[in-house]
């Protein structure tokens, strides 16, 4: 009896890699591209078959088998759940670039929700591999990183999950849907001090994004963006999804979307960060690593 | 079929580190190798299912292997993950020997 078929894939992935591998260097890390030939892959084609995308091969993989070699990064999963006969699950990797016992300030930083947003999802691949080449950039940290969702949405290439929902309009909201609710008890466990999303807009023409709570949160998102302009210009507009923007900051939100938990006192600051989905890739990538970098970089001043 | 049921002991669970060298170990047999939790099987051989499998300290599975070598493979995947527990404690050792390290 074989196990049933565990899917983590992202849609037309071969093409964003190839894209990947020929763009040039970062502008803050400069990681090397890993081959995805190894003995764990090849074992696994022999002994099963084709059973996970290649897609999931190319891009997780070569991610995790880096993250066993690390000293500074952990992989493993949150959690796993069935539709229908397929099994998904979402990984979490955590960051910590030495063992010292000390404050360390704790961040979230999630992409994917939107499974047609996987420009998102390279991006913030790309920052644990660049997190991994220069462990200094994430200093005083301890970072959750779940790159990865919403798997049934990013397998299909769909905003929304296998079921038909958007899950980032679900959160708090009693939810039933199982990315929900992982996701949901995992950031009420982990008490984040601050929260970052990472999100692309087709109809965006540069970089923006919504800062809540507090001016501390207004300072790192307008020098992310500013750092980020490097890559990609700010978005222009005044108004943003329905909502009025300040030199490319909103400051109002959907109900509903990935944060912490109503109770959680004090509040942490949230950032959600859109880059615009017809940049090119290798730039989007560039703006999402420059901008949470800075974030880092700038809260870690403030609070020291 | 051989059955032999399993407890996490590291501390950080079984993620993607021992997992890797969970995946080689498994891969060194002949034998069909799962890991079962509860009622779901995970392929021993799949650093990606093993990781699926989200097992954490102190959660027990069962490790099932069918083939030739199928108890030598079971014998050695159950040492390995009670040797998980000791290389967690001997990380934390030399992490502690390179406290000064950080700046």
């Amino acid at each position: 009896m074989g196990s049933p078929r565990t899917i983590l894939a992202l849609p037309n992935i071969a093409g964003f890699l190839s894209r990947l591998r020929s763009s040039r260097r970062a502008l803050l890390f400069d990681a090397p591209e890993p081959e995805p030939a190894n003995q764990l892959i090849a074992t696994h084609e022999e002994q099963h078959g084709d059973s996970v995308p290649g897609g999931l091969r190319k891009l997780l993989l070569p991610l995790l088998l880096d993250v066993a070699a690390s000293p500074y990064l952990i992989a493993d999963s949150i959690g796993m759940w069935h539709m229908g006969e397929e099994r998904f699950w979402m990984p979490r990797f955590i960051f910590q670039r030495t063992q010292r016992m000390k404050r360390r300030i704790k961040v979230g930083i999630f992409a994917g929700i939107h499974g047609d947003e996987s420009e998102a999802v390279l991006g913030l691949v790309y920052l644990v591999r660049g997190l991994n080449a220069r462990p200094e950039v994430g200093r005083d940290y301890q970072l959750f990183i779940y790159p990865m969702c919403n798997p049934s949405g990013l397998s299909d290439g769909t905003r929304c999950s296998r079921s038909g929902v958007d899950l980032n309009r679900q959160f708090w909201r009693n939810s039933t849907e199982p990315e929900v609710r992982l996701l949901e008890a995992e950031i009420r466990h982990q008490q984040f001090e601050g929260i970052i999303s990472l999100h692309t807009d087709d109809t965006s023409d540069g970089v923006y994004g919504f800062a809540h709570y507090g001016t501390e949160t207004d300072d790192l998102l307008h020098n992310a963006l500013q750092t980020a302009h490097h890559a990609l210009p700010r978005c222009r507009s005044i108004l943003i999804d329905g909502f009025a923007a300040e030199n490319a900051i909103v400051r109002e939100c959907y109900a509903g979307v990935l944060s912490a938990p109503p109770e959680q006192q004090p509040r942490p600051w949230e950032i959600i960060l859109e880059t615009p989905q017809r940049a090119p890739l290798n730039l989007q990538r560039q703006a999402f690593v420059l901008a949470v970098a800075m974030i880092l970089a700038r809260y870690r001043t403030q609070t020291s | 079929m051989i059955l032999q049921e399993i407890t996490i002991v590291n501390e950080l669970g079984l993620h993607a580190r021992p997992a890797a060298e969970f995946v080689l170990a498994a891969k060194a047999f002949r034998s069909q190798i799962w890991l079962v939790k509860g009622a779901e099987r995970f392929s021993a051989a799949s650093i990606l299912d093993v990781l699926t499998a989200n097992l954490n300290c102190g959660d027990t599975a069962k490790i099932e292997a069918e083939g030739p070598d199928a108890e030598q493979a079971v014998k050695r995947l159950v040492e390995l993950t009670r040797e998980f527990g000791k290389k967690d404690s001997s990380s934390a050792a030399s992490a502690r020997l390179r406290e000064d390290e950080d700046f």
